[in-house]
């Protein structure tokens, strides 16, 4: 098979010593990351993304993709044993698995969790593996139009489906857009909305609208809001190896959630929030134990982690064979796929297989090392959930700062970066999700290109995106995702 | 939600509660909008026969922003954003002193970063932030904010090749 030599080779390049090292550095920073609050993987990569400029693309994409998966393992040891959960796709981890620590299980659930998370994280790899060719397969065969149309449903369902309202979300990704327009348009040479200011001329920088919306509008959030708030570490009482019966308990839900989790994170549907939902109403209505949800279930614990985890891989899959970011860490790759001058996309798989399969391969290797990382070390862990808050995210801001000056010389961003920190806790404080702002940051000139070229094609008639059989139905699916809620509220009044 | 429901709660009366802060959110995006469209008007016009330019996306963005900036005025103005509730937001009110401290913290960060160095500045960063949490414990907090500084320069700048500014340290 093909797919298997190409894995092969994928497997003889990333198990270099430099690559297993960027590798361990990743899902190391990874989990570092997903363990403490207010700083997660998009801030983390995005504070990283200068060393594109020192090393080569592969050791430099297999670190930020450790990182981002890593945070997932990370993630549920916070919400496990602090009750807050230490990324957004941990919420219903820090229900259940906290009741757990509670009643002195601690050790099971933070064990389901990470092989929970291993099982899930291997299945979809190999998921991965073999599904994107065929999507990239397809996907060579679209135009400019399709792409077009097919970035258009992307942004819609970023915005409509995650979140309390699909008009903040819509809102929330138009901002994106303009900051996304800011400097050189590259086509024509214009200069847009620069107001004759160099640092404009050149663009907003991506690390400082990530760093500002994630970092410092968290940290003014927390500070003006949370921060009386002290929460007690749990103690991890029993052992972290689990139990026959939890064995027994664990392993379908795992399989479930792997299934729930996968497809949701490849379409971008914002990120693995809602699979975790999924996972874990699906595991309370199948569970023998239905007594023990809300009071600390195995399976409400077991489930959701699997999901979450497979959510992120789903991502990764949508990244690479469509370029198409599905959450603000995935838009952050793509940035960091840019740095290189590579598009992410059915056409890296032809120009860079290399690269691609290196970076396939040191997932599965990523995922064993993440499953040690998180089971016997989790001690290690447990340590950076002691840190004091107050010193925690002032040490966030000395490497905000530092990392957003650094990246051009310029003081003039670290204002913009406390700017685009206030509008961070504006939308926190009004409910605007904030992914889609990077997301249409990042994608719209991409789209804008795509349109472009499309009506270049067609001498300036807009009919081609409906003339296009595929175009026109990825399109009427957007369109129906944002007018069918309303059209069956307004069945349900007469 | 039904319009008022909620807020029949918060109130006895029926009148709707308005709440001046989502209204000024709906104007600023409005403001944004409208803003942006005049930038767009002074962008050149697109050449060819295609009728493509630097023109298109603008416009469509700023159309799309005026739009929504509309609809959340209305939402802001009839009942309120729906599903965020106020009355939660008000029994949890902001802390503007914790807030103004990390502020100073970023913006003499950014002021003091090029003259004095990026060391002594950041230092500073740290306890002015560390103060906004809470802390109070001066001396401390300079040494551990001294430390991370430094490590963090370090590592910016020699593991990832960053040029900062080293002010009036000799290192």
């Amino acid at each position: 098979m093909e797919v298997l030599d190409f894995l092969a080779n994928g497997f003889s390049l990333a198990l270099t010593f430099q690559n297993l090292l960027w590798c361990l550095v990743g899902v190391t920073l990874g989990t570092a990351v997903g363990v403490l609050p207010g700083i997660g993987p998009a801030v983390t990569v995005a504070l990283l993304l200068p060393v594109t400029s020192k090393i080569d693309p592969s050791g430099a994409l297999i670190m930020f993709a450790g990182i981002y998966y890593g945070a997932m393992y990370g993630g549920s040891t916070t919400s496990i044993l602090l009750n807050t959960p230490g990324e957004s796709a941990t919420i219903v981890t820090a229900m259940e698995g906290n009741q757990m620590a509670k009643r002195g299980r601690a050790g099971a659930a933070l064990s389901t969790s990470a092989i929970g998370s291993f099982v899930a994280g291997t299945l979809t790899v190999a998921a991965l593996t073999f599904v994107s060719p065929l999507v990239v397969d397809i996907a060579l065969r679209f135009g400019p139009p399709e792409f077009f149309s097919l970035m258009v449903l992307a942004f819609i369902t970023v915005s409509s489906v995650l979140g309390a309202s699909a008009l903040r979300g819509l809102t929330a990704l138009f901002i994106g857009l303009a900051i996304g327009l800011v400097g050189i348009d590259i086509q024509s040479g214009a200069a847009r909305f620069a107001f004759e200011v160099p640092q404009l001329l050149d663009g907003i920088e991506v690390v400082t609208v990530a760093v500002g919306l994630f970092a410092v509008g968290e940290t003014l959030w927390v500070a003006s809001k949370e921060s009386r708030i002290e929460e007690a570490v749990m103690q991890m009482t029993d052992s972290i190896w689990m139990k026959a019966e939890d064995w027994k308990r664990s392993w379908k839900p795992w399989l479930r959630g792997t299934a729930i989790g996968f497809p949701f994170g490849a379409i971008p549907a914002g990120g693995a929030e809602i699979p975790t939902f999924i996972s874990y109403a699906m595991e309370k209505k199948l569970t023998k134990y239905p007594e023990e949800f809300g009071k600390g279930a195995i399976e409400g614990v077991a489930g959701p982690e699997a999901a979450n985890n497979a959510a992120s891989t789903g991502g990764m899959t949508t990244l690479l064979a469509l370029g198409l970011p599905t959450s603000a860490t995935a838009a952050i790759l793509l940035a960091a796929f840019q740095q290189y001058g590579l598009q992410p996309g059915p056409m890296l798989f032809v120009n860079s297989a290399d690269l691609v399969w290196t970076l396939i391969a040191s997932m599965y290797i990523g995922n064993a090392m993440l499953l040690v990382l998180n089971l016997p070390m989790v001690g290690v862990w447990v340590k950076l959930l002691k840190i004091k808050k107050h010193l925690l995210y002032a040490g966030i801001l000395i490497f905000a700062t530092l990392g957003v000056y650094g990246m051009r010389q310029s003081s003039f961003d670290i204002f913009l970066l406390y700017v685009i920190g206030l509008l961070g806790f504006l939308m926190r404080r009004y409910d605007f999700p904030t992914a889609p702002v990077l997301i249409g940051m990042i994608l719209g000139p991409l789209a804008e290109a795509q349109l472009r070229r499309s009506l270049s094609i067609s001498q300036g008639d807009w009919m081609i995106f409906l003339q296009k059989p595929l175009s026109a139905t990825l399109l009427a699916i957007a369109v129906l995702i944002v007018i069918g809620p309303w059209l069956l509220r307004k069945f349900k009044k007469q | 939600m039904e319009p008022g429901l909620r807020n029949d709660r918060a109130s006895p009366d029926t009148q709707p509660h308005r709440h001046i802060g989502q209204i000024a959110v709906a104007v600023g995006v409005l403001i944004f909008g409208v803003a942006l469209a005049f930038g767009t008007a002074q962008l050149p016009e697109a050449t060819g026969y295609a009728k493509v330019g630097p023109r298109l996306m603008p416009a469509i963005v700023c159309g799309g922003l005026i739009l929504l900036g509309l609809v959340l005025l209305k939402e802001a103005l009839f009942g309120g954003f729906r599903g965020v509730d106020e009355t939660d937001a008000s029994a949890n009110p902001t802390d503007w002193r914790a807030f103004a401290w990390i502020t100073a913290g970023i913006v003499i960060n950014g002021i003091l970063m090029v003259p004095v160095g990026f060391v002594i500045s950041g230092t500073l960063l740290f306890v002015l932030a560390a103060r906004g949490f809470g802390s109070t414990k001066w001396v401390k907090n300079a040494i551990i904010g001294l430390i991370i500084a430094i490590g963090t320069y370090a590592f910016f700048t020699y593991a990832l090749g960053l040029g900062l500014p080293r002010g009036i340290l000799p290192v």
